[in-house]
């Protein structure tokens, strides 16, 4: 990690917020749970003559809430790192985690397994996870391999519209043919965290926080390679096989984000692009930044998901880009007036 | 000591099934400004590319201060020889500063480096090339020749032993073009270092290179000093144009008038 000294404060009062947020949040929903009892059912050392008398609060923070707030969050930084490493990748502040056909990719493969009624579970992880992640996960190599090994980011994006397109075709047909699971893949599609669970949690979390780290490793040739690919090499970066390890890093992380939640989108498109505005293009010190806002804004939806019009709950995608949007526009009219 | 910062060796590149460069051989003299010109399509650029390792040559075909480049380390060959493109497209908002800090790469790894060293060699190569004040600037709010300066500069933080200029001055202003061109002419004569510049203009050939390569059709036509490369009998051969070659009266140095068609 690499801050200059503001970036240091904003880190700081960004876990801050963080932190505060997942209090809040835990607190807030169809049960209202008085902040006391919250801090007393997390940190039952605190008080030490017998916590908590209500029985129902414990288990709903403890077995409902707090998985699903961990997961949004640690969903939300994986979205964000994996969200700035495309946009660097993409050369471009308006590319997303999806780039590279692993929306549609995943989506496809959810909705085959749902028609064909998988059942399967791996280290707990049940048929639609596991098949949402190696959906994605097979659709961006084969997207590599389509544009000649990563040759040029301009191939990696046609070859990535292409196969989306295509995988987008085949779901649809999917669905066409089980009218019966219509309901169940748009579901999935819009994204939610209403299944929740700590083996998700417990499964997400590493990859997504190691993978994260890894990233941050190596952001200095990132920054390179923004100058273009001619110019990066001259500076000594090994482009194509940096590329590649962005690239399957950053591919893992989001494919690991879309098995837990479903496809959310605009986080991984918004959060990086806020943070380069406010505190600039570093990766160094954008990549943390956007982990922990990432975690923040997700976070953040998904309690207005489940809150808004409780006892229904809204898909959380469908928050992220509603809230998400105006906010973006917001930024972008500002940026036009700084600069000339 | 070597006197040859470059040398080519029968080197030929194929591009699409079509021949960019066939067999060429070349020596670049240590410390020389030597310009490379020709016609569209000559091959030029290809060349710089290679002896840059943006395209990877045959074995035995390029060699840098003696050494073959197919055994460098992109890291290492980037401590000896540094690129300046025609322009950098950079769609995020970089300073001044860490572009030009980005020409420290090569010199620092995860358990090496020297920190102070770096930001004395960066501050160094905004200084020689008048770019201190636009330190904290934008990278995209700055002019085309601020740019090339920047670029140069940054070229400079990687302590090249050889310079490689791709049509620096294709995107400027007379003025501009002139003051690049001198701005790397002062720092190959201060400095040693070895420049190969990709040249459009021949009178700016003519005025800044101490040896001239001229190439035509993916192979090297003459190579030597300037006023013996460029006769008018080549340039009718070549570009299909008449030229007179006179003397310029503010440098003593050749220079060409040409018929218009």
């Amino acid at each position: 990690m690499f801050f200059k000294k503001h970036q240091k404060m904003v880190f700081l009062l960004l876990l801050l917020l963080l932190a505060v947020a997942a209090f809040t949040a835990a607190t807030v929903g169809s049960a209202s749970i008085p902040f006391s009892d919250v801090l007393k059912i997390l940190f039952p050392f605190l008080s030490p003559e017998g916590g908590v008398s209500n029985h129902a609060f414990q288990v709903i923070i403890l077995k409902i809430r707090l998985p699903r707030i961990l997961l949004a969050i640690i969903t939300g930084m994986g979205l964000a790192v994996s969200g700035t490493v495309f946009q660097g990748i993409f050369r471009n502040p308006m590319a997303n985690p999806y780039m590279l056909g692993i929306s549609s990719g995943s989506a496809f493969a959810v909705a085959a397994g749902m028609a064909l009624g998988f059942q399967a579970t791996f280290l707990g992880m049940g048929a639609i996870s596991i098949s949402a992640f190696l959906g994605g996960f097979l659709t961006s190599l084969i997207v590599y391999f389509i544009s000649g090994g990563g040759k040029s980011v301009f191939s990696l994006l046609l070859s990535g519209i292409a196969i989306g397109f295509f995988l987008s075709a085949l779901m649809s047909l999917v669905m066409y043919l089980n009218r019966n699971q219509i309901e169940n893949i748009v579901y999935w599609t819009m994204g939610s965290f209403n299944a929740s669970t700590w083996t998700k949690v417990a499964v997400s979390a590493p990859v997504i926080i190691l993978s994260s780290i890894l990233l941050m490793v190596f952001s200095r040739d990132l920054n390179i390679m923004i100058t273009g690919d001619d110019s990066a090499k001259s500076l000594g970066v090994e482009v194509k096989a940096k590329r590649l390890f962005f690239l399957l890093v950053s591919t893992f992380i989001t494919a690991g984000a879309v098995s837990v939640s479903g496809v959310i989108g605009f986080v991984g498109l918004v959060v990086p692009h806020v943070l380069r505005i406010l505190t600039g293009p570093d990766h160094r010190s954008l990549i943390p930044l956007s982990m922990v806002s990432g975690g923040i804004f997700l976070l953040l939806s998904d309690t207005l998901a489940r809150t808004l019009l409780s006892p229904t709950e809204i898909p959380v995608g469908i928050i992220t880009s509603i809230f998400g949007a105006p906010f973006f526009i917001y930024l972008l009219f500002r940026k036009r007036n700084i600069i000339p | 000591m070597t006197h040859k910062a470059v040398e080519l060796k029968g080197l030929s590149w194929r591009y699409n099934g079509r021949s960019v460069l066939s067999d060429v051989d070349l020596e670049i003299k240590k410390g020389s400004f030597t310009g490379i010109v020709g016609p569209n399509g000559a091959g030029k650029t290809t060349l710089l590319k290679l002896v840059l390792k943006l395209l990877s040559p045959d074995k035995d075909t390029v060699f840098i201060f003696d050494r073959d480049i197919s055994s460098f380390l992109r890291k290492d060959l980037a401590k000896r020889i540094s690129y300046v493109p025609q322009t950098i497209n950079v769609d995020f908002s970089f300073s001044v500063h860490q572009i030009v800090s980005m020409g420290r790469n090569p010199h620092s790894g995860f358990f090496s480096g020297d920190p102070v060293r770096d930001s004395e060699v960066v501050q160094k190569a905004m200084k020689e090339t008048e770019i201190e004040n636009l330190k904290n600037k934008d990278i995209g709010s700055i002019s085309g020749g601020e740019l090339q300066r920047v670029i140069i500069a940054r070229a400079l933080a990687q302590e090249p032993d050889i310079l490689a200029l791709d049509e620096p001055t294709s995107h400027l202003d007379l003025n501009h073009q002139i003051r690049i061109l001198s701005l790397v002419r002062s720092l190959s004569r201060e400095k040693g270092i070895t420049v190969i510049a990709v040249l459009h203009d021949f009178n700016h050939a003519l005025e800044y290179c101490t040896s001239l390569v001229l190439m035509n059709k993916g192979k090297i036509v003459s190579s030597g000093s300037p006023e013996k490369v460029i006769t008018p009998q080549r340039m009718k051969e070549i570009y299909g144009l008449n030229i007179k070659m006179e003397t310029n009266p503010f440098t003593g140095k050749p220079y060409i008038i040409n018929e218009y068609v």
